[in-house]
């Protein structure tokens, strides 16, 4: 019988039903409260999969080949194995990273509005696995409605002792605190994150060390996005080989699409993995606005991704290894639909500035870069770009990526690569040949935009 | 990296008052004993609120006495996130989405509203003082674009009509319901869901 | 005691010395703006990035 469901999976993904979806309350239907969570199936046998013992809790996981949800795809059931099997002078300590600022991701506003218990319960059940008493929830502080409803969830928690000392009797103590963030996307970043945690700028730090080892405060710490913990309980609940049986292989599970963009109807879903993106659009979000034939471009990830002209969106499949064959990749899976109505070189600029303005500063590549090809995107989108730039735009994109400190000029050196690469022809259309310096005109190129205002100088 | 401008009109001196003080100390409970710095952040916010919004200098330096630490590593925390204001914005902070998802769906109207009905300029208060607009990048909600946030709550799915009711409303210091502005459940799909069918509404 | 092969030059090291120490008693100069031998180290600048062999990403 199982052979028959595996071979189904390959020529035809079978639709995902919803007896097999996890986070049931995606849209509030039947409330958010600890009772209804209780009633839909959450903290049921928690007890009982705590007593199997952490190395059990470990590999099923690892069975699962769940990977990291916010963005880079890690495997976490090796994640959490990195975590020190004894705990030494240093207590272990376990951080959400519930930053969500990646344009066209909104999915953790939802499970921390409505699914709270989830991720409190998965919480708890990775604190044990890596051996941490206390938990840190870092919360954007643009999410301060979405931060008071999960701290009454908490206290609804800690009521029926489900946290706090000797956690649903399971014999271990939990503690869990919010921390607000400040408006800073950096801050989604691992090591950014542990030291705004600590009371310092939001700057990454060099890895190796890795947090896992030397994380906040310098005791092991293991840092992991809201989605990931929030499906550890049902994956230990129904069995590692459910969550394996659904997606492809090594690209297992399921997850919450974030439509957004021009459409007709933009929301979120939870779908399987591996879904062909056509479907995801037609389907759920009611196509296109103008038509599939009116479509221009997709980023399928979050604005770190390049994005994939109409051609490849026909037929691409949502998961990471197929996105990453077509030099893109999943990401957060925040998908974002462009139409021809749209001017796609005003977008990338608008997607240029945004990570201008989120650079921390701490090295050279990422904090020039960014405003350098802002302000060439910014030229070209105006028609003021020159043949010669297009080539200087996408070499400081080769000398910015792999040369910074985190991961951040990757995220912010793709999109413009994944421009030039498919729509060149759209920017050389509006270019010209003639230099860059043109006697006496007033082209700012050189002056940023805050030395404009000249009380700002 | 953000632009901001400390306000020149400064109070003499700042004191959080007992409420305030004793929330403080709860926040400086949640983390280890000899880190007091992580309680940072929360206080920072706790100043803002007592304070009409923004954070006076004497402020800043009430919080670095507070946690031990040198005023100039609160300083640097204050200027890094663009959370923390250093100038008065009225009693109605509107900040509007402008980043790409949200400007393929129309963020421009939006600022184009709050360029006529509020002020002509970013960060400035409007002429009844009571209200002051800006662009911020993501805010998470992209689902629902165009959006914006007033204070600490989120107006969704606005066009130009819906947004020109609201500014109105807040000019004569008066704030609207939050949520969706176009009749819809949250995130699901507005012409009904797709997904989870036969769940039924509570 | 520990060897490095630096542009096809092979060169023996103490342990705790850095990259750049190393790099330097081969003769290969690297170039850097961030650092001092009184401060930690900072890896801002990010001028003294060299290809290891067994990395995809240059280290600094």
């Amino acid at each position: 019988m199982r052979q028959k469901k595996e071979k189904q999976h390959y020529w035809k993904l079978k639709m995902l039903e919803d007896k097999d979806r996890i986070f049931k309350n995606l849209y509030n239907d039947l409330g958010w409260e600890i009772d209804s969570a209780i009633k839909q199936g959450d903290w049921i046998g928690t007890e009982n999969i705590i007593s199997k013992g952490k190395d059990f809790i470990i590999k099923e996981i690892k069975d699962s080949e769940l990977r990291g949800r916010g963005g880079a795809g890690f495997p976490t059931g090796l994640k959490l194995s990195f975590a020190p099997k004894e705990v030494g002078s240093r207590p272990h300590y376990l951080v959400i990273n519930a930053d969500e600022s990646e344009p066209g991701t909104c999915k953790d506003r939802d499970i921390l509005r409505f699914e709270p218990q989830k991720l409190i319960e998965g919480c708890l059940i990775t604190s044990y696995a890596v051996s941490a008493h206390t938990c840190y929830i870092y919360i954007r502080g643009e999410y301060f409605r979405e931060g008071e409803r999960l701290q009454k969830a908490i206290d609804e928690a800690y009521k029926k002792n489900f946290l706090g000392k000797n956690a649903c009797n399971s014999g271990w103590d939990l503690d869990i605190f919010i921390h607000y963030g400040a408006g800073a996307y950096i801050c989604g970043e691992e090591t950014a994150l542990l030291e705004s945690l600590e009371g310092n700028k939001g700057q990454p730090r060099l890895k190796p060390p890795f947090p896992a080892l030397v994380g906040l405060y310098g005791c092991p710490t293991i840092v992991n996005n809201v989605e990931t913990i929030a499906v550890i309980p049902t994956i230990l609940r129904k069995g590692a080989k459910w969550f394996a049986s659904l997606g492809k292989p090594k690209n297992t599970g399921t997850k919450i699409f974030c439509i957004s963009g021009n459409v007709n109807n933009p929301c979120n879903v939870e779908e399987e993995m591996g879904v062909p993106l056509k479907e995801l659009i037609e389907k759920h979000a009611g196509g296109v606005v103008g038509g599939w034939s009116n479509l221009q471009a997709v980023i399928p990830g979050g604005s770190s991704m390049p994005l994939l002209p109409k051609n490849i969106c026909e037929t691409i499949t949502m998961d990471f290894d197929s996105l990453i064959k077509e030099k893109s990749g999943l990401g957060t899976a925040g998908i974002v639909v462009i139409n021809k109505d749209q001017d796609i070189i005003r977008c990338m600029a608008r997607i240029a500035r945004f990570y201008k303005h989120e650079s921390c500063g701490q090295c050279t590549p990422c904090r020039e870069g960014c405003g350098w090809m802002w302000r060439m995107l910014e030229r070209m989108a105006d028609g003021d770009g020159t043949y010669k730039e297009i080539d200087l735009l996408h070499d400081v994109t080769k000398q910015i990526e792999g040369h910074t400190i985190c991961a951040f000029g990757e995220g912010s050196s793709w999109p413009v690569q994944g421009l030039l690469r498919h729509f060149r022809k759209e920017i050389e259309k509006r270019s010209h040949g003639e230099p860059l310096v043109k006697k006496r005109q007033d082209v700012p190129y050189l002056i940023d935009q805050h030395l404009l205002e000249k009380d700002n100088a | 990296m953000s632009k901001k401008k400390i306000s020149i009109h400064q109070p003499k001196e700042f004191k959080l008052n007992k409420e305030n003080l004793l929330k403080a100390e709860n926040e400086i409970k949640k983390y280890p004993k000899d880190r007091k710095a992580s309680a940072v952040m929360p206080l920072l916010y706790i100043v803002q609120q007592q304070n009409n919004n923004w954070i006076p200098l004497e402020g800043i330096k009430y919080v670095a006495n507070l946690l031990s630490m040198p005023y100039i590593k609160v300083y640097e925390v204050v200027t890094f996130y663009s959370m923390f204001n250093l100038s008065p914005v009225g009693n109605f902070f509107v900040q509007v989405c402008t980043t790409t998802p949200c400007m393929i769906r129309g963020a421009k109207k939006i600022t184009d509203v709050c360029k006529k009905y509020i002020s002509p300029n970013q960060n400035e208060l409007s002429e009844n003082k009571t209200c002051s607009w800006t662009e911020v990048e993501c805010l998470g909600a992209c689902v629902n674009a165009p959006m914006m946030q007033i204070n600490q709550d989120y107006f969704e799915d606005l066009n130009e009509n819906s947004a020109t009711k609201i500014v109105e409303k807040l000019l004569k210091n008066d704030l609207p319901k939050p949520g969706s502005f176009k009749s819809r459940k949250s995130n699901a799909p507005e012409k009904g869901k797709t997904t989870l069918l036969e769940i039924k509404n509570a | 005691m520990p060897k490095i092969i630096v542009n096809n030059k092979e060169v023996e090291f103490e342990d705790g010395m850095t990259v750049l120490q190393a790099c330097e008693l081969a003769g290969a100069e690297i170039p850097r703006f961030c650092y001092h031998e009184r401060l930690s180290i900072a890896g801002n600048c990010r001028m003294c990035l060299v290809e290891m062999e067994k990395s995809n990403k240059p280290i600094a």
